[in-house]
């Protein structure tokens, strides 16, 4: 018992405690997990906005540096007869207004190098290089403009090659070298959250453009980046863009990159935000929910604890209480006031309790009965014997004595003596059979039960009454208590029919069934008048049967007559396994004949 | 780590260079509280652990504790532009000296004979980070310490001095700023010829205890047998001499021409002496005449006809996020050299209205800034 004390209580709490636990963290998880991917689709889409932005702009520089090499042209219809002179003040125009212009040349239709300004080098003319097979001057001379490849100077300062050439014939070509450093100033004020950045790539996924400009100057080569890889993967055309949540930036770390591809020249403009910082609106928004589940799980199990206790300290009152009437305490009640089926069920217990109280203290009721019917039998047995057959052979004795004295002297009235002496010694032996009788029918010791009921019967056949038996030809040995009271009840119905109920026929059946004995005895009767209800044995019928464990009830048949049934049960006899001593219904009048030869027999005793 | 980030909390005491200045640095109470202890654990010996801890513990952020910044210059004085420039830089990157830096400055004024000792100096307070500016400086700071990080800035080629393997990727304890970049003399020498086309000969104003200046003039004959001009090296000596070599230069007056050597354009290499005396310089060359090309924007504005160079106020200003990076436990090896980007280029029409010079229109398109 002790032993499995709490078990219920951490079972329930721990259930109660799953349960609620389970749905906080089952609806954080499905929240979690949509929030997660709104987030990020959201996240992606603003820096896609910002990466088409941030491509705008990095067109539009070399766009605007393409017009103002175009601007540098001389004026229509002029381009075959302008001097060198006159090429040579556009081009400084062109310089002071290009910061990032640092170099700029004029090749002739044929594309020989005709001038050369620089703003770092001495400026040259004439020098005559020949540019006629590159492709600056062939791609530019075809009416369109070259954007060339990104190169870096002294191995560090990124630059590009823009060329464009005038479209009237005999006209050249003007070639700029243009410091990519100054893209920098387009990357750099872009701010992405806190971390977050712009960079330019360009097809082969060297570096162009990066807010952190050592990177550039380092010639970095990002082709190895997961969200480089991806872009490059398929064919540069303007507009095309993506978004990649796997990204790496240069030091490892995880990043949320949407990339924007500008044309000219193919470069990828690249938006990248750690995804740490991406993220961190999502993780204090998770770190909120395992503060809630945390509270919740405190919840539950507070909860739960105060939910349990209240249903387990009733059901441990109803046990201790239990407990206490299996002891013996019968006077206990239970004292449960929940307002539910457990206060039910104490009031059950209660209710048992108070039955076990009446059923013990009828059982006490029954031995005293018991003891003091005991005494009254061995009083009038004693009574009997003292008073009537002690007397009886006291005199006897006195008067053999007399009749001795007489033999010799008058004979004749020691025989008379003798002969009232035998009368006298008659008187005292059926005196003795009727005590004898009284205690103990000694019929059911010589015949058994059934045979000694129906040499009982026959009596009452004598009286005018028409009985009937119905009952199996042979018994298993049965308690001589059972035996006697079965006779004696059967006997007292009888009794009472010949002296109350005026009946004409009488069935008695008697079978053994369930581990029990029954009787029944039935008239056609006039019934039990009310007047008669005391005194006519049915107490001492009751008694009998109830002293043994067993029932007797009489009731008024509904067509008129009175039944008596009584069940005895048999402790440790098994059913018979035939069935021949069980029947339901009565047999018929004739089924079982008195035998009259053993009630003569039993007469003659 | 311990040899190249020295623990400043067991840091000698700052030492003040009399006669140089030297801006204030009142300790920060923690450090001093730090050196105090950690000077206990070294004397009592039996603390060292302490001293050990102290000496390893990550260098703290900026904010946390006081960086300490050694500049050594062959300058004047902690006002030239430069370190203007530098101040402002820091400034914008959040650190304001006195309160989370310490700068330490060295101005040799001229004196370069000084610069290995202001170097060893610095070198012996155990700087964070030392900015040196000037060729001298440089070069003194690279013998004095492979350990310290240094940001320089000079107007010559890092790679061949030896201070850095590429400029991509330096790989010594030193980076910083090309703000002049080889041939940009030359490139002065054009735009002379080119504003005054019938210049012959041109004085070279230089020092030639200006380390940086031989070279300079080395690098600029051949731009000049292309231009077809002469160099005539003008060779100063000192602040108060200077009208003294103009005159041995035969560049003080128009009639002073020693047997027909006399240049008729100056050419002043950068110089901070020279920057210190432009008052006086360009006045010499209105007084003789001399169509002259420097290059500090600060000459022509105060008259001198032309300058033409990177914008050294910007430049070092550039330098302050070397200065930020190497804070920030960047290596200088991993910092590239950065190159100017953007030069200017005044002109100033008073003074060549004054030297009856009509300044050609190809040659005013490319200004930045006319001065009229």
């Amino acid at each position: 018992m002790s032993t499995r004390r709490g078990r219920l209580f951490g079972r329930y709490v721990a259930i109660l405690t799953a349960l609620v636990t389970g749905a906080v963290l089952m609806s954080a998880l499905v929240q979690g997990y949509f929030a997660y991917w709104e987030h990020r689709t959201a996240l992606l889409r603003i820096q896609q906005e910002q990466a088409a932005g941030a491509a705008t702009q990095i067109r539009r520089l070399l766009l605007d540096t393409e017009s103002q090499l175009r601007w540098a042209f001389p004026p229509p219809g002029a381009a075959g007869t302008a001097t060198l002179d006159r090429r040579r003040a556009d081009y400084f125009r062109l310089l002071r207004q290009v910061p990032a212009i640092t170099e700029v040349a004029y090749l002739d239709a044929a594309g020989k190098e005709q001038l050369r300004l620089s703003r770092l080098a001495l400026d040259t003319e004439g020098s005559g290089v020949d540019y006629s097979t590159r492709a600056p001057f062939l791609e530019a001379k075809a009416g369109g403009t070259y954007f060339g490849p990104v190169y870096y100077r002294d191995d560090s300062e990124p630059y590009m090659t823009i060329a464009t050439g005038e479209s009237e014939p005999g006209a050249g070509v003007t070639v700029a070298e243009v410091n990519l450093k100054f893209a920098w100033d387009v990357v750099y004020p872009i701010k992405i959250g806190q971390a977050g950045y712009v960079y330019v790539v360009d097809a082969s996924g060297s570096l162009i453009a990066h807010p952190e400009i050592s990177l550039v100057l380092q010639k970095t080569d990002l082709s190895h980046l997961p969200q480089v890889q991806a872009a490059r993967s398929g064919p540069p055309r303007p507009g095309r863009a993506g978004g990649e949540a796997a990204g790496r930036d240069v030091r490892g770390r995880q990043v949320l990159s949407a990339y924007e591809v500008t044309e000219p020249p193919g470069w990828y403009v690249f938006v990248e935000q750690p995804l740490a910082e991406a993220f961190a609106p999502l993780y204090s928004s998770v770190l909120r929910t395992a503060a809630l589940l945390v509270l919740g799980l405190g919840l539950s199990v507070v909860a739960s604890l105060f939910l349990v206790r209240r249903m387990v300290t009733p059901i441990r009152a109803l046990a201790a209480g239990v407990a206490r009437m299996g002891a013996g305490a019968l006077d206990q009640r239970i004292d449960v006031r929940t307002g539910d089926e457990l206060e039910d069920l104490a009031d059950e217990f209660n209710r048992m309790t108070d039955q076990l109280r009446t059923f013990t203290t009828d059982l006490q009721r029954s031995r005293e009965r018991l003891v003091t019917a005991r005494e009254e039998e061995r009083r009038r047995v004693r009574r009997d014997l003292h008073d009537g057959l002690g007397p009886m052979l006291g005199s006897l004795t006195l008067k053999l004595d007399v009749a001795g004295d007489l033999v010799q002297e008058n004979p004749a009235a020691a025989r008379a003596l003798l002969l009232d002496l035998k009368a006298q010694a008659q008187t005292a032996i059926a005196d003795v059979r009727r005590l004898v009788y009284a205690l103990r029918p000694p019929a059911l010791d010589d015949l058994g039960l059934v045979a000694a009921l129906r040499a009982e019967l026959m009596q009452y056949e004598l009286r005018g009454l028409r009985v009937t038996i119905d009952a199996p030809a042979s018994l298993p040995p049965l308690p001589a208590a059972v035996e006697v009271a079965a006779y004696r009840i059967i006997q007292e119905a009888l009794t009472n029919i010949v002296r109350h109920a005026g009946a004409q026929h009488c069935l008695s059946r008697l079978w053994l069934h369930d581990g029990a004995i029954h009787l029944e005895v039935s008239d056609d009767g006039s019934g039990i008048s009310p007047l008669h209800e005391k005194g006519i044995g049915l107490d001492s019928m009751r008694e009998r049967a109830e002293e043994l464990g067993g029932s007797c009830v009489i009731e008024s048949l509904p067509a008129g007559g009175t039944r008596v049934r009584a069940t005895l049960p048999l402790p440790g006899l098994p059913d018979f396994p035939d069935g021949s001593t069980e029947r339901d219904a009565p047999a018929g009048a004739g089924a079982c004949a008195i035998d009259s030869r053993l009630v003569a027999s039993t007469a003659a005793r | 780590m311990m040899n190249q980030r020295p623990a400043r909390s067991i840091a000698a005491p700052a030492r003040a260079a009399g006669g140089h200045p030297l801006v204030a640095s009142g300790q920060h109470p923690r450090r001093q509280f730090l050196r105090g202890a950690a000077g206990l654990g070294l004397g009592g010996g039996g603390l060292a652990l302490l001293a050990g801890c102290t000496g390893t513990a990550p260098r703290p952020a900026p904010a946390a504790g006081r960086a300490r910044i050694g500049v050594v210059s062959t300058g004047p004085g902690a006002d030239m532009p430069e370190f203007d420039g530098l101040r402002r830089g820091l400034r914008e990157l959040g650190y304001v000296d006195g309160q989370n830096i310490a700068i330490e400055y060295r101005f040799a004024r001229g004196h370069q004979e000084m610069i290995p000792q202001f170097v060893s100096e610095l070198v012996a307070l155990k700087p964070d980070v030392i900015v040196a500016h000037g060729l001298q400086a440089c070069l003194a700071a690279k013998d004095a310490t492979t350990t310290i990080p240094i940001v320089f800035g000079t107007g010559n080629d890092p790679v061949a001095l030896g201070f850095a393997t590429s400029l991509a990727r330096p790989g010594r304890n030193m980076t910083g700023l090309v703000h002049s970049p080889p041939g940009l003399n030359a490139k002065r020498l054009q735009l002379l010829k080119d504003a005054a086309p019938d210049i012959a000969r041109v004085g070279v104003l230089l020092r030639s205890a200006n380390g940086a200046h031989p070279l300079n003039l080395s690098e600029m004959q051949a731009g000049a047998r292309a231009l077809g001009v002469q160099v005539q090296p003008i060779e100063m000596h000192g602040g108060d001499q200077i009208e003294a070599s103009f005159e041995a230069g035969g560049a003080a007056g128009a009639a002073s021409g020693v047997g027909g050597e006399r240049p008729d354009g100056l050419l002043a290499l950068p110089d901070a002496l020279f920057f210190e005396q432009r008052a006086r310089i360009t006045d010499l060359t209105i007084k003789g005449r001399l169509p002259a090309i420097f290059q500090e924007p600060e000459f022509a504005q105060g008259g001198g006809l032309l300058a033409y160079g990177g914008n050294m106020h910007e430049n070092f200003r550039r330098a302050a996020a070397y200065v930020d990076k190497i804070l920030k436990d960047a290596r200088p090896a991993d910092l590239p050299i950065e190159q100017p980007a953007r030069f200017d280029f005044v002109i100033n029409l008073k003074t060549a209205a004054a030297l009856g010079l009509a300044i050609p229109k190809a040659v005013l398109e490319q200004a930045t800034e006319v001065i009229r």
